[in-house]
């Protein structure tokens, strides 16, 4: 593989925020009664969007 | 960074805090939208994270409605009102419906004013049960509901707000009818959330409200549920 290389710190982030994407979409579907709109999960995308978000810098919109 | 109506995880995996997003899931004014974004649409500026848009083009009524029916939901302010005030040029019969029945009254009298033929009504249009009273009072008023959005070769619709139509329940579940019949049905691109002021401010200058809109999503397979860049040229 070839390109720039995420170190143990990054890797350890990358991580965090995927759990946090799940946990969060996990009680979210936990409490599907109270939430008034029709509601997406993005369960199983969590390596996607952490990536992407991470390969993008900080003002890019 | 833009999610695919599945706009939790964006913000999550930019960093963002999560308080904010339950806050806006649950509908409370401090969502990170104030509340009015939700699930589907909830964008989160401070970590520049969007909420995504489809594709939309929309084709401006022009011909002659001499003896046709318009029904015009919204009808009492704003974007509402203007295209009532348009149809009612054009010669149509205009059921004038808001929520507010005095600023409905209000577009009516504007336009039965410029010689045009409207009737108010007042409606919450969250009451889908009295969505079948709509079409009956346009039919005893103008007798006959003729202006259908494919009859008239209308491209697509796109509005200035969140989900075009007001999002109501049956049963317990969600009810979106517009949504079914453009989308489903008809095969009608809806767009939400477009930016509307600056055009409407523009016509009303130069009393000019035909252009041509043009709203491409990203080159790309599987692009057209990317966020879209509306241009208007007049």
């Amino acid at each position: 593989m070839k390109g720039p290389r995420m170190d143990d710190e990054q890797r350890l982030e990358a991580y965090r925020r995927m759990v946090r994407i799940r946990e969060f979409e996990g009680a979210i579907l936990e409490h599907r009664s109270e939430i008034p709109s029709v509601v997406h999960l993005s369960v199983g995308m969590e390596g996607s969007i952490v990536g992407a978000c991470l390969a993008v810098r900080a003002t890019t919109t | 960074m833009t999610g695919t109506h599945r706009s939790h995880g964006p913000p999550i995996g930019e960093g963002g805090e999560v308080d904010q997003l339950c806050a806006e899931l649950l509908g409370k004014v401090t969502g990170v939208n104030r509340g009015k974004g939700g699930s589907m649409h909830l964008s989160d500026f401070s970590v520049g994270s969007l909420f995504d848009h489809q594709v939309v083009a929309v084709q401006q009524v022009t011909s002659s409605l001499a003896d046709q029916v318009a029904i015009v939901t919204g009808a009492g302010s704003g974007i509402g009102r203007a295209v009532a005030q348009q149809l009612g040029l054009a010669g149509a019969s205009v059921l004038v419906c808001d929520v507010d029945g005095e600023t409905a009254q209000e577009t009516t009298d504007a336009i039965t004013q410029g010689g045009g033929r409207a009737t108010a009504c007042r409606i919450d249009l969250a009451d889908v049960d009295r969505l079948p009273d709509v079409v009956a009072t346009a039919e005893s008023a103008f007798g006959g509901v003729a202006v259908w959005l494919h009859d008239h070769e209308i491209a697509a619709v796109a509005a200035d707000n969140d989900a075009v139509e007001g999002v109501s329940r049956v049963d317990g579940a969600p009810a979106i009818p517009l949504h079914m019949l453009t989308l489903r049905d008809m095969g009608m691109p809806l767009g939400e959330g477009f930016y509307l002021e600056e055009l409407a401010a523009d016509c009303a200058d130069d009393g000019v409200y035909e252009c041509m809109l043009v709203a491409p999503a990203l080159r790309a397979t599987g692009g057209v549920g990317s966020p879209v860049n509306p241009l208007a040229m007049k």
